[in-house]
């Protein structure tokens, strides 16, 4: 018989039928270059299934997740991905971002870290008014820096009413994106809060909420924390630090005033 | 068989339930990354490949009809995602490390505690890396993640034979590189990389 080709690959693995398998021993037994390549296949072979079940980094599933809660599904495909209604919300709560005197903070490791300037503030006393996060809350979002501002005064619970009322005008870079939590999956909550954590040191007050969304494009953690004075004195104020879901990186944070 | 379950959790998901999907690929992540690492080398880039995969999964799982197996069609992707990083890895400057200790460390599952065991991941890791990218996704998809021929066909998109073809020159290329002396070492196949 000519090379046996394919066969020599089931020869290999041991699968040939009876027949077969004595076609292909008669061929080895005349062809050294057949004999010597089932050799070195078999060694890889061995090899190859020898090696251990390689173990994925912690957080490999994270963006995946939070990507798919942000995806319309057959079921909710019908539903606009964007609520008018919803979008006008947010432009009454950057109203009263922009009123309230917000401040974002861009690139925290250039400057005193917000969480530590925050530190001092961490109480239970934040509990009073915030109920703590119940889960990850994935939002088909990508929160810009500009707009990081508005997001924390929203999630801090400002009014839209009054906001509207304050007749605030808003730059265009300032318009914040549609919030609407898609899921909310309680089972990502602590990875998400040691994700924080990890990020931030110190993270300050009562975890209170937490976003799964994009940040400038990259899948990320956006957690609110209610922050007092202490002394058992309700919150003064809330601060949004927001962390890579991949590697749980600081990426940015800001802060709002009660 | 897990694909009843899978296709359940599948359903789930696309009814809206978020926690069924992140429990789909919690189940399939170690095998998504586990192709990725054999076929990227790096566990670096297998993890931004299993991230992308999983990522595209997101994104195309409501199009996913169920007329192939779900763990077929994973596969798929991910085999899709690293020839991507392939092709980008060709075009950046060749600085890719060869195996480390901590590459090793990585490698290493938590039942894999015994030193030789991890050494000789690091030689057949290495000798994966001299392997053509065609042969050696068959092979790693053949030998580490253990899938049938004829599922191997459906990822790849080629005939069995093909793809048994593709096994048996990736596994002559793997076997040469690990230093298995031959009398023949060019052979037919065009895969000879005897050198170290």
């Amino acid at each position: 018989m000519s090379h046996p080709g394919p066969l020599l690959t089931d020869f290999v693995d041991g699968t040939l039928g009876a027949a077969e398998r004595a076609d292909v021993q008669a061929h080895l037994a005349t062809c050294a270059t057949c004999r010597d390549e089932v050799a070195v296949a078999r060694t890889a072979r061995s090899a190859l299934r020898a090696l251990p079940v390689a173990t994925p980094p912690p957080g490999v599933a994270d963006a995946a997740i939070a990507e798919a809660s942000a995806q319309p599904t057959s079921i909710d495909t019908a539903r606009p991905r964007s609520d008018p209604s919803t979008t006008r919300r947010w432009l009454a709560a950057a109203a009263v971002a922009a009123a309230i005197g917000l401040i974002a903070v861009a690139a925290p490791k250039l400057g005193p870290s917000p969480s530590q300037s925050m530190a001092a503030g961490s109480d239970a006393a934040a509990d009073q008014s915030f109920a703590k996060a119940a889960g990850v809350e994935v939002v088909d979002a990508n929160v810009s820096q500009t707009q990081l501002a508005t997001v924390a005064a929203a999630l801090g619970g400002v009014q839209p009413a009054e906001a509207a009322a304050s007749g605030v005008s808003l730059g265009e870079t300032a318009q914040p994106p549609d919030l609407q939590a898609r899921h909310v999956l309680p089972a990502e909550l602590p990875h998400a809060a040691a994700c924080l954590d990890q990020a931030f040191g110190d993270t300050p007050g009562t975890l209170t909420r937490v976003l799964g969304a994009r940040f400038e494009g990259t899948p990320a953690y956006f957690g609110l924390y209610a922050v007092g004075p202490g002394a058992g004195l309700p919150p003064t104020r809330v601060q949004l630090l927001v962390a890579s879901v991949r590697g749980c990186d600081v990426l940015a944070s800001a802060y709002a005033s009660l | 068989m897990d694909d009843p379950a899978d296709q359940e959790l599948i359903d789930r998901y696309l009814q809206g339930d978020g926690d069924a999907f992140a429990a789909l690929v919690r189940r399939h992540e170690r095998k998504v990354y586990g192709l990725c690492l054999r076929v990227l080398g790096d566990p670096d880039d297998a993890a931004d490949a299993a991230q992308d995969t999983l990522v595209m999964v997101a994104r195309k799982l409501g199009s996913f009809r169920g007329d192939a197996r779900f763990s077929t069609w994973l596969h798929r992707v991910a085999t899709n995602v690293c020839y991507d990083h392939l092709r980008a890895a060709k075009r950046r400057p060749a600085v890719r490390r060869l195996p480390d200790e901590e590459h090793v460390h990585d490698l290493g599952s938590p039942a894999a505690d015994h030193a030789d065991e991890v050494a000789g991941t690091r030689d057949v890791a290495a000798a994966l890396a001299q392997v053509p990218p065609d042969f050696r996704i068959a092979v790693v998809l053949a030998d580490v993640q253990d899938l049938p021929y004829d599922e191997i066909a459906r990822i790849l998109d080629v005939p069995v034979g093909t793809v048994k073809s593709r096994v048996h020159r990736g596994r002559l290329a793997v076997g040469r590189a690990l230093g298995v002396l031959t009398k023949e070492p060019g052979g037919t196949d065009g895969t000879s990389q005897g050198q170290r």
